[in-house]
């Protein structure tokens, strides 16, 4: 049972860090209509840019938080440069094309990490003050995911803050809802695209530094990140960050629990439970019926 | 009646977009169908055509149950529809346009083994020449100026060998003398082939000068149903249309009937 | 919804009801040389061009059969891989664990991938939105593919399935210049097999699908069933550039199905053209060069690779066919001008012609 908790615990920790990369994924395609393959390696990125931080900073108390502060930044400045260099020019092609230019750059990044990093695995401790263990239910649980909960919960209430009691995010939903109608009302839609992209690059970024204690890095975060994040968007319905969480939640319990049941073919689950959701709700739990 | 309607209705989220229509189209008429936006015309519409399915009503076709019947294959029984925004196929010749029309309803869809080139050549090239764009037969659909995709499509929907035509919006966008000369197309090849018209509009013009039959909604249901000049004078029509000013009242019973 | 560049306006896919008479004889021209070419070609060439000849025709098949779908229906699959996978595990598992001869495996090979891509069609052609569409084939081929990985006893998981070399006829298994022709021959009954469904009625369906669904609809196409019975065939096609895989490497190993390769498959016929018939052929060939040759000057593939699918999404829109009718037709407009000493036919199709007045 104690078993059972902890191990639900763990798929929590890491579902949460997983809703901070689907919730901007999410946003972004609510939002802008694109689906960004390229969302997998920025979080790849973010936990790059922390174990450089970390490492650079190697006798600095506090290394972590500046990673934590920094990494995300500069992920989001990628994010800008992407949306203002190259997505700008697709946004009025048909989706196959964004869906390939996306798909480009993720190939591209990849490599990039490659030429800067190499291609062994790189790790990262947890911050100081919670990089020991904690006693749950009798058994060792590791302090840094409470620091991963908080976190989450607290971007979690910052964008739920933000789509619902700001102008802005109201923009952003009214966007999600119908674009069309809302820039035929005055809204400079160019620019809600570039600071939602940019805000979902944070984001991704963010759930990349938090991912570095939990998980060794590696270049095949993107691939493994995007698939499991829009496993979470598509549950969740495509442009509903309370939807993200929920199938972010899900997807870190199925996790969790598939490890325990059927070790070897655990990884297949999340793709059952994506399969089963679109086939008896083809947009998704919480998703808009009305797609462009 | 070839077309009936009984108690449709259509709800969206508890949203009432059609709320119980009976619809009758003789056979051989024509048929309009207005009323202000938002009256459920082109819920209603959705409906006939099997786009939408209905939350409760039948709709019969020629004694034939269509409730329930998908929408390409409604289009076999001989219900055609054309849609409110030009919708041919773009990257298609005007010729591979009616073609695929052609095939389809001489079910050849399946037909893999053959080339489909020089299938039904002749039929095909009939009508063109009834629509008027026989000569530019290769050119690529998407290419055609607005007025000549209307007739395009008009192509397309005769191929399918139609008993009925359901128009919706046929002169939207056009300017006054090509509404005027698509729409003496369209009535010209109705009378001769003793084909149902069935339409909505917002021009009035356009309804008033070709239809023989008027059914006008308004917030999903019929308000009212008869001859052009009954639907002319009816006050409710006015009201909804125009609101209460007299003005309006005056300068509509004013306007000539070229009927 | 048609693009409004011209040059997305001027397919060769369409059927021309009266062409040029000098276009057929140069076409069937070409097409003489190009076989004669083809034949002759292990005889003068070295015996690694021969078996890179090989490779490329069983890709160009598997490219052919995703550009049946994307290109002419127009849906994107992101699980291709895993069809290609069916069918080379088929042959290798059959001629490892059974006694069947080697034609019968061969021809199980696209009967298991189109099975599978049944199942799954199935499942997914009800996703009406491109996005869903796309991720669940790719949820499915990745279940498929962790299955092959997992599923050790059977499959032999990550060590792939060898050794089954012994049943493949020896006149293929020894000789490359055999393998080429064998693989030429079924490469080409298969390009055959693909034009014929194409030029037919059901490719016109199919065309008409791809350029306005509501509107086939509504002309009496059953879309969501030809929807299914192309990714079926798609998959079948691809069963059979497996059953070649197989024959070809004499080992069959997960990585055939992984996801990367379903986008590999996507970039061939990307870069070949997806507006024309032999785009994904070109295509195949193409990527197989730059895959077999870029490391000579860069061991960062991956980086190519992404570079060249951003630059065929921004600029070469219609890929290396794409990029080769432009440049002839904008050649043939700079030579037919000064001969003639009038302006040349424009061969530019005009944007929009004015409306047509109407004889009252």
């Amino acid at each position: 049972m104690a078993n059972l908790i902890s191990q639900s615990l763990t798929g929590l920790a890491f579902g949460l860090v997983l809703f901070l990369v689907a919730s901007g994924l999410s946003l972004i395609f609510g939002v802008m209509r694109i689906v960004n393959f390229a969302h997998g390696a920025l979080y790849m990125f973010g936990a790059y840019l922390t174990f450089e931080v970390t490492t650079r900073l190697a006798d600095t108390p506090g290394k972590f938080f500046l990673a934590m502060l920094a990494a995300p930044v500069v992920v989001a400045v990628l994010g800008l440069l992407i949306e203002m260099l190259l997505l700008r020019r697709i946004y009025r092609r048909e989706l196959l094309d964004q869906l390939l230019l996306t798909f480009a750059l993720v190939f591209i990044a990849t490599d990039v990490a490659r030429m800067i990093w190499g291609s062994d695995f790189k790790s990262v401790k947890p911050p100081g003050f919670v990089d020991g263990s904690v006693a749950v239910l009798g058994r060792s649980f590791p302090q840094y995911y409470f620091m991963v909960w908080v976190i989450a919960a607290a971007i979690a209430v910052g964008l739920w803050a933000f789509l619902y009691k700001t102008r802005a995010g109201l923009i952003c939903r009214a966007m999600v809802q119908d674009r069309q109608m809302t820039g035929a009302l005055g809204v400079n839609t160019a620019r809600v695209y570039t600071g939602m992209f940019t805000l979902g690059a944070w984001l991704a970024g963010l759930g990349g530094v938090l991912v570095t204690p939990i998980r060794s890095i590696s270049l095949d975060l993107p691939a493994e990140s995007i698939i499991q994040a829009f496993i979470i968007v598509v549950i969740g319905g495509l442009g509903s960050v309370f939807g993200a969480l929920v199938g972010a939640v899900l997807l870190g319990q199925m996790n969790a629990f598939g490890i325990l049941v059927a070790p070897r073919f655990a990884i297949v689950f999340p793709f059952i439970l994506m399969a089963l959701v679109l086939i008896v709700r083809p947009f998704g739990l919480f998703g808009q019926r009305e797609m462009e | 009646m070839i077309l009936q309607a009984r108690g449709l209705r259509k709800e969206f989220d508890g949203f009432v977009a059609v709320g119980n229509v009976d619809l009758d189209v003789q056979e051989g008429s024509l048929h309009a169908m207005i009323g202000p936006n938002g009256a459920g015309k082109t819920t209603l519409f959705n409906m006939l055509t099997g786009h939408l399915a209905p939350t409760r009503g039948t709709i019969t076709f020629a004694g034939r149950d269509i409730t329930h019947l998908p929408a390409h294959t409604r289009c076999m029984q001989g219900i055609v529809r054309s849609f409110q925004r030009t919708h041919i196929f773009p990257r298609l010749t005007v010729f591979e346009n009616v073609q695929a029309a052609v095939l389809s309803r001489r079910g050849q869809r399946f037909t893999m083994f053959r080339p489909a080139r020089g299938l039904y050549r002749d039929e095909v090239y009939a009508i063109l020449e009834e629509v008027g764009l026989s000569e530019r037969a290769d050119e690529l659909g998407g290419l055609l100026s607005h007025g000549d995709q209307k007739r395009l499509e008009l192509g397309i929907v005769l191929a399918l060998a139609p008993r009925i035509l359901l128009l919706d919006e046929p002169t939207a966008g056009m300017a006054p003398r090509e509404k005027f000369a698509t729409m003496e197309l369209i009535t010209r090849i109705v009378r001769e082939r003793g084909l149902t018209l069935f339409f909505t509009e917002h021009d009035m013009d356009v309804v008033f000068t070709n239809a023989d039959r008027i059914t006008v909604l308004h917030q999903g249901r019929v308000i009212a149903d008869g001859a052009p000049a009954d639907i002319r004078a009816d006050q409710d029509v006015q009201r909804v249309y125009f609101g209460d000013s007299e003005w309006l009242w005056k300068s509509l019973r004013s306007t000539p009937s070229t009927g | 919804m048609a693009r409004a560049q011209a040059r997305d306006t001027q397919p060769t896919l369409s059927l021309r009801p009266t062409a040029r008479r000098w276009t057929v004889y140069a076409g069937w021209g070409g097409l003489v040389v190009v076989g004669v070419a083809l034949l002759a070609y292990p005889h003068m060439v070295s015996r690694f061009q021969v078996s890179l000849a090989t490779e490329a025709i069983y890709l160009a098949v598997w490219a052919l059969s995703l550009h049946l779908m994307l290109g002419y229906l127009g849906m994107l699959s992101f699980g291709h891989a895993a069809y290609i996978g069916l069918g080379a595990y088929t042959v290798a598992l059959l001629l490892r664990k059974t006694d069947i001869p080697y034609g019968v495996a061969f021809l199980a090979a696209p009967v298991v991938s189109a099975i599978g891509a049944a199942v799954v069609g199935a499942l997914c052609i009800r996703l009406r939105h491109a996005v869903y569409f796309a991720m669940l084939t790719l949820a499915f081929a990745q279940i498929i593919y962790t299955v092959t990985f997992q599923w050790y006893s059977f499959t032999g998981g990550d060590n792939g399935v060898v050794g089954f070399g012994r049943n493949i006829p020896a006149a293929l298994r020894t000789n490359p210049t055999n393998l080429y022709y064998f693989s030429l021959a079924v490469g080409v009954v298969c390009l055959a097999l693909i034009w014929l469904i194409v030029r037919s009625p059901f490719g016109v369906m199919l065309r008409t699908i791809r350029e306005n669904p509501e509107r086939a609809e509504a002309i009496g196409v059953p879309v969501q069933w030809v929807r299914f019975l192309t990714f079926v065939l798609a998959g079948a096609f691809a069963g059979v550039a497996g059953a070649l895989l197989a024959t070809f490497q004499r080992a069959v190993f997960p990585d055939t199905l992984h996801w990367s390769r379903s986008g590999e498959v996507i970039i061939m016929v990307l870069l070949g053209g997806m507006d024309h018939f032999l785009g994904p052929v070109v295509g195949a060939v193409a990527f197989l060069l730059l895959n077999k040759y870029s490391t000579e000057f860069t061991q960062y593939w991956q980086l190519l690779i992404g570079l060249v699918l951003l630059a065929i999404v921004l600029v070469f829109r219609g890929g290396i066919l794409g990029f080769g009718e432009d440049a002839w037709r904008f050649m043939a407009r700079r030579l037919a001008r000064p001969v003639h000493g009038q302006t040349a036919p424009p061969t530019e199709p005009v944007a929009t012609a004015p409306a047509r007045e109407e004889p009252s």
